[in-house]
């Protein structure tokens, strides 16, 4: 079960939550900008304090050096984080039962309708806040299929 | 691994990868600060989403386990991210068989100086080496 969703954009403000996939967890407006800085910053952090030994061996794997975090854990939920190239991060807040991969799935999807509504709508400007009817509808849709 | 006290000194740093050149105290206290910043916001981020403890996470580089104790000790242990779930068990079988015997119990040992004793690190490296293999 997801719980809800955030896009951070590049800069680390907070451009669009959603935390009405669920009952469960109660996140308010000012709360919600508050986790979007303090993940920035962390993702940032997190990155730096890699171990010298594990970058090496990233290197010589030939994929792109220093992540950040990509999933946190606790005893009543886990986080995923998708960032794409842009800078642009993705997070969902699942359950513990889901499985990663779903996670990440769902986030990709994410990014896709993010792509379709949002960077292909000629009235957006880069690093708004989204307000667009269509993309919380078609995301509704992706976490809510049952509904429609 | 590192343990940290609750007012955020290191008490305890020990480094299986032999790669950490502990000579370079600017850059060893450098990165001691952030694990411990970092923890610290982590805890209140998990605290802002639900009412239970933060236990781990990860990147693609490496895998950050967390068990903290009620005194305000704090148990980190990095891996590779390969390791599936978390390891604070790991971490709370090392307070209970190492921590409290070699120190709690140690009348030489003062709480939150840094931990000096030679058995305590080195049954800690052979725990962490058994499990690594």
């Amino acid at each position: 079960m997801h719980f809800a969703i955030f896009i951070i954009n590049s800069h680390g403000s907070l451009v669009y939550d959603n935390t009405a996939l669920s009952d469960k967890i109660k996140i308010k407006s000012n709360d919600a900008l508050r986790l979007a800085g303090t993940f920035h910053t962390m993702h940032s952090i997190s990155s730096q304090i890699t171990p010298e030994s594990a970058e090496e061996e990233k290197f010589i794997a030939g994929t792109h050096l220093r992540d950040g975090i990509q999933t946190i854990e606790s005893d009543s939920f886990k986080l995923h984080c998708y960032q794409v190239l842009t800078g642009i991060k993705f997070l969902l807040v699942s359950d513990v039962s889901t499985p990663e991969t779903e996670m990440h799935h769902m986030l990709a999807e994410v990014y896709q309708i993010y792509g379709d509504f949002v960077s292909k709508n000629p009235f957006y400007e880069q690093d708004m806040p989204i307000r667009m009817t269509k993309f919380d509808k078609a995301i509704e849709k992706l976490f809510m299929p049952s509904y429609y | 691994m590192l343990i940290f006290t609750r007012k955020g000194d290191c008490i305890f740093h020990l480094d299986l990868t032999e790669k950490l050149d502990f000579s370079d105290t600017q850059k060893i206290t450098g990165r001691r600060k952030l694990v411990f910043g970092l923890l610290l916001s982590l805890k209140s981020y998990v605290k802002m989403l639900s009412a239970e403890e933060f236990k781990c996470y990860s990147t693609s580089c490496y895998k950050l386990h967390f068990y903290e104790l009620l005194t305000g000790i704090k148990f980190v242990l990095i891996s590779t991210p390969k390791i599936a779930g978390d390891l604070t068990h790991l971490l709370k079988n090392i307070y209970i068989y190492q921590y409290i015997p070699f120190l709690s119990k140690n009348i030489a040992y003062e709480l939150g100086t840094p931990i000096k004793c030679k058995h305590f690190r080195d049954n800690i490296e052979e725990e962490l080496r058994q499990y690594s293999n």
